[in-house]
């Protein structure tokens, strides 16, 4: 699958990131193409493309604020989930997924 | 008909207790009654009773007049006009400023989190100091005897008197046979104990009450003290403890040892607890187990604070004792460093104050070994890092951290409270020493620089329109001959103990030069003549810090041996600006390109005359001068003890041909802002500090809590020499773990900081001996604590780098792995280091 996805959590020191790596991690594991937007205190970064989203399967949100700009994927197939979720239980977003 | 002077009060504390005595001795010189009166209030005093004098309350600046009527008052008034002109204004000094503010400091939040309960007060004596808690309460209990009417009044008058001799004969005793802070107090005391007001009230109380000598002791004291301390200044409050004390010493001589409850024999760590304690009941106490004192309505100034200070016992004041009370009999701990006595449950806040304890020693380990690799003690390659001094004490800080010497040693503040001029063997005793706890390094032992600005009360002044431009320094000496030479002699002897050289302040003219010179030569022999070792041929140098002086120097050069830049004096006299201005203190920077020339000049001719120079000043200590200095040829740098570390530390690696470029790039500067931010950015290839070093990296470490973990890491900052503020790092370390707790699951915490009481960027890195709990940290498992401290300066991009980085190999099993199974700190260390390896080099120069 093709995946894009965003991560968001409200301090934006790590669990932004950790929570990216994870889901990278994951998605190679699984043989999936992933593309990661952050959001963090660093403000928005590696930003998906209206082409990214429009080729994308599907869009998970990993977030614990309001993401920004979620109208861009008004129609996708979308999973909506706790950052935390992402760093402990990546395995688990992609098994949704799939099933 | 009555003879007036009408003056303003010149002293910088007012009139009080030593002033007055003085005055009160030139007084009754005379036989006319002299009356001081006090313009604002009209209240009126005694000139001849320092008691009567200081409840006149008169400030500085505060407009007097004194009335003189009697037989003799025309000589009366001549001779006080003289005194009040010539030495009165100098008689006193300004008192060291306590910061009074200081009681509100931030407690650590190991402290506060520690357990223990706190009772705020006023620091006033540094130092940590932990014992059983002593309640020192004292009760006068008069016998019967002296209790009730009394038949024989002009009995107990006398008794009185009696009683009041012996004791001022005892005193006299002990003034000669003590030293020092302990005989200003029996002075302080044996002067009030001789004063007409004292004795008059005493008096005046057995026939107006009827009662016996020892309740009119009781009346008179209470009377005084309580004049005094009415006053509100606190000075005078202090003087007001003085009096109590003396009471004491009456009544005792009166009636026995018994007439006072007795104090209690200390035979264990004590810390003595009192709402106010006067200096005799300190002094007898046993102040080997004394670890801290904590009291209630004690003035900062009173004498007893003064001993307290002179034995290092941490000292509190301002304390609601009232609270202890309940708890006498069990440990507490006295911290003068954030003001606090500590009491109940201890164990935590003994280890926060044994991280303190450590971490001092382990920065002057961490620096001496330093100092060691960089190769020769005292010297960062040609440069000799000294220390400047004014106290013997200063002096063995000095070798302690490791100074190559003493390059400056104030002798006016070392004698500053002298009243009379130190003999040649007093002199002889504190120069003799200072050279023996230097073993052999140099000791540069300044004549007495003082002046209308700077007095000493041995060297008086008059006044003068501009005592900055004015009698100062060399200028003095041939008319206080005796003085000098009884310096210069105990110098001359001095140098039989170690390398003692002389330096000369105030040097405008090759006479004052030559003329000291001369001086120099006819005492060493006339000591060689009686037989006096003296070491050899002493070198003498020449202070430059009269402008006037720096183009001569090719000229003074024939007469001197070295040269030693004064830049506070000079930088002041050079751009004609006072820097206690503050309209006009910029002016003085030394960072402007034309101080910067004259340096240069300095440098050049000094070489070309062929002497080593030298910087005593305070840009000595500046670490932002040291490439510049070094490129222009300083051989010796002296500056405060605490500075050395730094400047070693920027002098340490500088590549010379580098800072000579940037001396010559500098040169085109206009303005001291563009130099130092030339400076500021120049990598002179030295003391480049990396974000990680192995000795930021700790493992096993013992630990209980999230604020321990945190101290530890700050810690290690200051070790290393990377913060010089630690608390105030600490602080800034919890505004932020406050705001969201840093931990990060999977055994990670990252508390965190951007602040610039670090002074290199630096990550520090601890792995516990076993998990503790972190607040945020879902797991309650924390045992790898990786504490960031970035500049305020430090880009925000390259601060998240490094804290995205770590959380992203965080997620990484084989980091995690490689992070707990390293077997040690240096295995720990290039697991980390590797790992984080991509970050951009973030270093920085301070």
């Amino acid at each position: 699958m093709k995946i894009v996805a965003i991560t968001a959590c409200p301090t934006g020191i790590a669990h932004t990131y950790m929570a990216a790596e994870q889901l990278k991690k994951s998605a190679a594991s699984l043989g999936h193409e992933i593309k990661v937007e952050t959001q963090g205190s660093m403000g928005i970064e590696n930003e998906l493309t209206a082409a990214d989203i429009e080729s994308a399967d599907a869009v998970i949100l990993a977030a614990d604020i309001a993401v920004e700009q979620v109208d861009r994927f008004e129609g996708k197939r979308k999973i909506e989930v706790s950052v935390q979720s992402a760093i402990k239980n990546p395995q688990g977003i992609f098994a949704q997924l799939a099933g | 008909m009555a003879l007036e002077i009408r003056q303003r009060c010149p002293l910088p504390n007012g009139l009080h207790a030593r002033p007055a005595a003085l005055l009160s001795a030139q007084a009754r010189q005379f036989g006319a009654s002299i009356t001081l009166v006090n313009e604002s209030s009209g209240k009126r005093a005694n000139a001849k009773s320092p008691l009567s004098s200081i409840t006149l309350d008169l400030r500085h600046d505060d407009a007097y007049r004194v009335l003189i009527e009697g037989e003799d008052e025309a000589a009366a008034h001549a001779s006080l006009t003289q005194f009040l002109e010539v030495e009165f204004p100098h008689c006193d000094s300004a008192l060291p400023a306590i910061d009074m503010s200081r009681g509100g400091i931030p407690l650590s939040p190991m402290l506060e989190d520690s357990g223990a309960d706190y009772l705020r007060g006023v620091p006033v004596v540094g130092g940590v100091g932990e014992g059983r808690l002593v309640d020192l309460h004292r009760e006068v209990t008069l016998p019967d005897s002296a209790m009730g009417a009394i038949a024989d009044l002009e009995r107990e008058r006398m008794r009185a008197v009696t009683a009041i001799e012996r004791v001022v004969g005892r005193f006299e005793a002990r003034i000669q046979a003590a030293r020092g802070l302990e005989r200003d107090v029996i002075e302080a005391h044996r002067s009030i104990m001789e004063d007409d007001q004292f004795r008059a009230q005493v008096d005046d109380a057995i026939r107006r009450e009827r009662c016996s000598a020892g309740r009119a002791i009781l009346i008179a004291g209470e009377e005084l003290s309580d004049m005094l301390r009415a006053t509100g200044n606190p000075l005078l409050s202090a003087r007001a403890d003085d009096i109590d004390d003396i009471c004491r010493h009456v009544l005792i001589e009166l009636y026995g040892e018994n007439v006072v409850s007795e104090l209690p024999d200390i035979q264990e760590d004590a810390i003595v607890v009192a709402d106010t304690l006067l200096a005799s009941e300190l002094l007898a106490l046993n102040l080997g187990k004394l670890r801290g004192l904590v009291l209630g309505g004690t003035s900062s100034t009173a004498h007893v604070v003064i001993v307290a200070r002179s034995r290092g016992i941490p000292t509190l004041v301002g304390v609601e004792t009232a609270l202890l009370r309940t708890l006498i009999g069990s440990r507490g701990i006295v911290d003068g460093e954030s003001g606090v006595v500590a009491t109940g449950s201890l164990d935590g806040c003994r280890t926060y104050y044994d991280l303190e304890r450590l971490r001092i020693k382990d920065r002057l380990r961490f620096e001496n070994a330093r100092v060691a690799s960089a190769g020769g003690n005292g010297r960062v390659g040609r440069v000799s890092m000294m220390a400047n001094a004014s106290s013997i004490e200063d002096i063995e800080r000095a070798v302690e951290a490791g100074a190559g010497g003493i390059g400056l040693l104030r002798t006016e503040l070392v004698f500053g409270a002298w009243r009379t001029a130190p003999t040649e063997e007093e002199q002889f005793e504190v120069y003799r020493r200072g050279a023996e706890t230097l073993e052999g390094k140099p000791l540069t032992i300044r004549l007495f620089d003082c002046g209308g600005d700077k007095p000493l009360a041995f060297m008086p002044v008059a006044p003068e329109t501009n005592p900055f431009l004015g009698w100062r320094g060399v200028r003095m000496y041939d008319d206080y001959a005796e003085v000098i030479d009884a310096q210069i002699r105990a110098i001359l002897r001095a140098r039989a103990f170690g390398d003692v050289r002389i330096l000369v302040p105030m040097v405008t003219r090759v006479e004052e030069i030559e003329s000291v010179r001369e001086r120099v030569t006819r005492l060493a022999a006339a000591l060689s003549e009686e037989g006096v070792d003296c070491g050899g041929e002493i070198p003498i140098g020449v202070m430059l810090e009269v402008p006037a002086a720096v183009w001569i120097i090719d000229q003074l050069a024939k007469h001197s041996d070295f040269f030693s830049v004064g830049t506070n004096d000079l930088a002041q006299y050079f751009s004609a600006a006072d820097r206690e201005n503050p309209r006009v203190a910029r002016l003085g920077d030394v960072f402007a390109p034309a101080f910067l020339r004259v340096l240069r000049q300095i440098s050049i001719a000094a070489h070309r005359a062929k002497r080593p120079f030298a910087m005593c000043g305070e840009m000595a200590g500046a670490p932002l001068a040291a490439p510049l200095l070094l490129a222009m040829g300083f051989e010796e740098l002296s500056m405060t003890v605490e500075s050395l570390s730094r400047v070693r530390s920027r002098l340490t690696g500088l590549d010379e041909a580098k800072c000579v470029e940037l001396l010559d790039s500098v040169a085109s500067a206009t303005t001291a802002d563009d130099v130092r931010s030339q400076i500021g950015r120049f990598d002179g290839g030295g003391a480049v500090r990396t974000l990680l070093e192995p000795s930021l990296v700790i493992c096993d470490v013992a630990c209980e809590s999230r604020a321990e973990a945190i101290k530890r890491l700050v810690d290690r900052l200051y070790v290393t020499g990377r913060t010089e503020t630690p608390h105030e790092l600490e602080q800034s370390v919890w505004v932020r773990e406050r705001t969201t707790p840093t931990g990060l699951g999977f055994g990670f915490a990252v508390p965190h900081c951007k602040s610039d009481f670090v002074t290199a960027n630096s990550i520090a890195v601890a792995r516990l001996r076993k998990p503790i709990d972190w607040d945020g940290d879902e797991d309650a498992s924390t045992r790898f604590v990786f504490l960031l401290a970035v500049r305020e300066s430090a880009a925000a991009t390259e601060y998240m780098d490094v804290l995205k980085t770590l959380a992203v190999r965080i997620m990484d099993d084989q980091f995690r792995e490689a992070v707990a199974g390293a077997s040690g700190a240096d295995a720990l260390y290039n697991a980390i280091s590797t790992s984080l390896g991509e970050i951009p080099a973030m270093t920085t120069q301070s």
